[in-house]
């Protein structure tokens, strides 16, 4: 198990209030120290990122849990500028969408998506579905932001 | 998630001992796969682009890249900067210490994650079966037919 430093920071760009909250409570329960950042659609994402608006304090997020079919912007246009920007493109962005449609997946992948999730209806299986994401990508993958030196990363509050 | 085609896995690693252990850890699996084992970032290379004696190999569903070095990096190279392959999942696993400026650099090359292995033969099995659990059996892969 590789251990991250503490707190790992998650964005979640998500416009389903259930699932926020659902997701909010999975990843509460989780032993590796984390915090959620939820935003409402893909607008809110990138002034997240880019810290502006409501954001200029947020915090450069270790991962990003992107939802595709939302307002305003979709996730895809996200994926695209988050990957085609040099001071973003290292945050790994988990797909965590109802989409099942193949277009959408290889699509997603295409785009540089690091993974591609079915959201699950049954609530259940979400719960296990939000498990495996924390599990895999809070304690088994190395995140690049956690590498990066000191003075490039903001001082966590 | 009910899979009814076996997963096509390409392994790119030229350690015999290595690739035992991941056949063992496939075999392990819930679901099904098909393991081509590429020896060297040529033959691995002229796997995914179905060239000298590989004409006729499967489109890999995910590949396992455990090749240090440039050879390694090249694959990523090559394959994440090819249009019909990139949207391919690239593990990246490596052994040795994960010095931050390799994670970065490959995960610059996009790589879809980068697992540093454990010494310990356990624990290396133990994060096997988790890498490979989370890509089998919760993450979706592309499919060949709508990729191509």
């Amino acid at each position: 198990m590789v251990i991250n430093p503490c707190p790992i920071e998650i964005l979640l760009v998500e416009d389903n209030p259930g699932d926020v909250e659902l997701t909010q409570e999975a990843f509460a329960d989780s032993k590796i120290c984390n915090r959620i950042h939820s935003v409402n659609d893909g607008v809110e994402a990138i002034d997240f990122l880019k810290k502006r608006g409501a954001y200029t304090n947020a915090v450069t997020p270790d991962v990003i849990l992107l939802d595709l079919n939302m307002p305003r912007m979709d996730g895809k246009e996200v994926l695209e500028i988050v990957k085609n920007d040099p001071e973003l493109r290292l945050i790994p962005i988990v797909i965590l969408t109802s989409s099942e449609a193949e277009k959408d997946v290889v699509k997603s992948y295409k785009l540089h998506a690091n993974c591609y999730i079915n959201k699950p209806v049954d609530l259940t299986r979400f719960l296990e579905v939000v498990k495996a994401v924390e599990d895999f990508w809070l304690s088994v993958v190395k995140l690049p932001r956690q590498e990066e030196a000191p003075g490039k990363k903001e001082k966590r509050q | 998630m009910m899979y009814n085609k076996p997963a096509e896995i390409l392994l790119v690693d030229d350690a015999p001992d290595d690739v035992e252990i991941i056949c063992q850890a496939l075999k392990a699996q819930q679901r099904n796969s098909r393991l081509h084992v590429a020896n060297s970032g040529s033959d691995a290379l002229d796997y995914l682009y179905k060239r000298g004696a590989y004409t006729a190999a499967q489109r890999p569903d995910l590949v396992l890249l455990n090749l240090p070095g440039s050879n390694g990096r090249d694959v990523l190279t090559y394959a994440k900067a090819n249009p019909g392959l990139c949207d391919i999942p690239i593990i990246v696993l490596t052994g040795g210490v994960a010095l931050p400026a390799d994670v970065i650099d490959i995960c610059n090359l996009h790589a879809n994650c980068y697992i540093a292995k454990p010494k310990d033969p356990k624990n290396y099995m133990d994060m096997l079966q988790s890498v490979l659990n989370f890509w089998l059996q919760v993450a979706r892969l592309p499919s060949a037919i709508t990729s191509q």
